[in-house]
């Protein structure tokens, strides 16, 4: 695995086995354009992000892939590269999940709302979208779910969000310890310096 | 007369220490314990909140229509009872009279039939 | 102003009134003492907590007000609202969000009354030290008497924090107000 410390790494493309759900998402979209890799459990999925409607409605409602479980609804953040959006589904009738990823850029994060296909997506959005500040278009209630309702300017799962505000608060140092990580933000050099004296840990 | 009041000298008694000892604890309250209102401390209690929405809520009108079935049937029951067992002695004006009430009460009864406050929800 | 900084603004602490009762200004001060003694006897005797669970502490705090650990015998009856309540039991995480239903809570409640922070996620932020959207200990916020540590403490020790209350109680009469 790669340290921290070498910065954000994508993950390689696996091309996944033949007779996976890979296939039987070509054969019901075969005008979509897919990545497909093998996850550690999953397929993923790399679509773009205008198929992103077409391609989850038709997974849910077509018969072969029935994916009518959204499991999880999250974001990761590549910083320069954008931000990925990840939608988790699974289907209890075939007994197979897939993952769908699709990366907005860094400069318009807007998609498309997964909420008129799946009731529960409409809190993992509003979840998703107060923490990466993506805007889901066509959301149902667009209002923060887990910060307060007037913090809509400071996105918390960001990388690039100090965390380094709490040591302050609490008086204490990160110390030489911190130097390593190599993620130091910028303006906080000074608690990550040399007081050797006190180490936090 | 005089001994009609004197046995009302009980009862303001009764009613004197009643108020005694409410106005001791309030006394007792006030110089025992530490005194401090603050302005948050008298927020009105919303589990924290401040409150949302009005204190006044319109008060909902079967509580109302409680209250006149028990005067129709409770405190009609307490007035009719003395004046059946007097009735011979009195005369013909008692039983008018007994005649006059319950029909203002009958008209009670009247708007709580319509209002459905006899119907078994 | 952002977001965070009208949430900092929310999350200052509140000011500690230091209230004094009459009776300090009006009996002599031979009468005090023994009305001192008497009084903090009484307090002591019967803490009705306001319970304030927040997180899984609040269960163990459940299990010592039932029968198996009881705090009946103490004297020490559940409160859920602020107005009768002498003491606080802050048991759980106090998460940013929460810390100004947190501050507004103690300052409905009259005086005296005492703060106890149960666990460690009210005493300095426990497990989630360093997390930004969680208050590192809730004495950030409203001053705290006793701190019970633990995750979460055991019955046992949250009675232990609570006659700490009870001695403490007894030993500040003289300055409780």
């Amino acid at each position: 695995m790669t340290s921290p410390h070498e910065g954000p790494q994508e993950a390689p493309i696996v091309p996944p086995p033949p007779g996976t759900i890979a296939d039987t998402f070509r054969e019901v979209l075969p005008d979509v354009e897919f990545t497909a890799t093998q996850g550690t459990g999953d397929v993923i999925l790399i679509i773009g992000r205008a198929d992103v409607p077409r391609v989850l409605q038709l997974a849910k409602d077509d018969p072969r892939l029935d994916l009518k479980y959204l499991r999880c609804l999250l974001g990761i953040d590549h910083m320069e590269a954008g931000i990925e959006v990840v939608y988790q589904l699974y289907s209890f009738t075939h007994k197979h999940g897939v993952t769908i990823k699709t990366r907005l850029p860094a400069d318009d994060l807007h998609v498309a709302s997964a909420a008129p296909v799946w009731k529960g997506a409409d809190w993992l959005e509003r979840e998703t979208a107060e923490m990466f500040g993506i805007v889901f278009d066509g959301h149902p209630n667009p209002v923060p779910l887990l910060l307060p309702e007037d913090m809509t300017d400071h996105h918390p799962l960001r990388k690039d969000n100090p965390f380094a505000q709490v040591e302050e608060w609490q008086g204490s140092r990160l110390g030489p310890e911190a130097a390593k990580l190599g993620h130091i933000p910028a303006g906080y050099e000074s608690i990550a310096g040399e007081s050797g004296e006190e180490s936090s840990e | 007369m005089q001994t009609l009041l004197n046995n009302y000298a009980a009862v303001l008694l009764a009613v004197g220490i009643g108020v005694g000892m409410v106005l001791a604890a309030l006394v007792a309250a006030r110089i025992l314990a530490p005194f401090s209102p603050s302005s948050a401390k008298s927020t009105s209690y919303e589990c924290g909140m401040l409150p949302i929405g009005r204190v006044r809520v319109q008060m909902n009108v079967r509580y109302y229509l409680y209250a006149i079935l028990f005067l129709v049937f409770d405190a009609e029951a307490v007035f009719l009872f003395p004046w059946a067992i007097s009735l011979v002695g009195v005369g013909k004006a008692a039983f008018f009279e007994m005649v006059l009430f319950l029909s203002v009460l009958a008209g009670g009864l009247i708007y709580a039939w319509k209002k459905g406050a006899l119907e078994w929800r | 102003m952002t977001g965070r900084e009208r949430e900092a603004e929310r999350l200052r602490p509140v000011e500690v009134q230091r209230p004094r009762a009459l009776y300090r200004e009006v009996l002599p001060g031979v009468i005090q003492a023994p009305a001192d003694f008497l009084l903090a006897m009484a307090r002591k005797s019967s803490i009705w907590p306001m319970t304030f669970g927040l997180a899984c502490c609040a269960i163990e705090m459940m299990s010592a007000y039932m029968s198996h650990h009881d705090l009946d015998r103490f004297g020490i009856v559940p409160w859920a609202s602020p107005r009768q309540a002498d003491v606080m039991i802050v048991a759980g995480t106090v998460t940013k969000k929460m810390g100004p239903s947190v501050k507004l809570l103690y300052e409905q409640m009259p005086n005296p009354k005492w703060v106890l922070a149960m666990g460690s996620c009210a005493t300095n932020g426990g497990p989630y030290t360093r997390y930004d959207r969680v208050v590192q200990g809730v004495d950030k916020l409203i001053p705290v008497d006793v701190y019970v540590p633990g995750c979460p403490p055991r019955p046992e020790a949250l009675i232990e924090g609570l006659v700490c209350l009870q001695e403490k109680i007894m030993r500040d009469r003289g300055s409780i107000g």
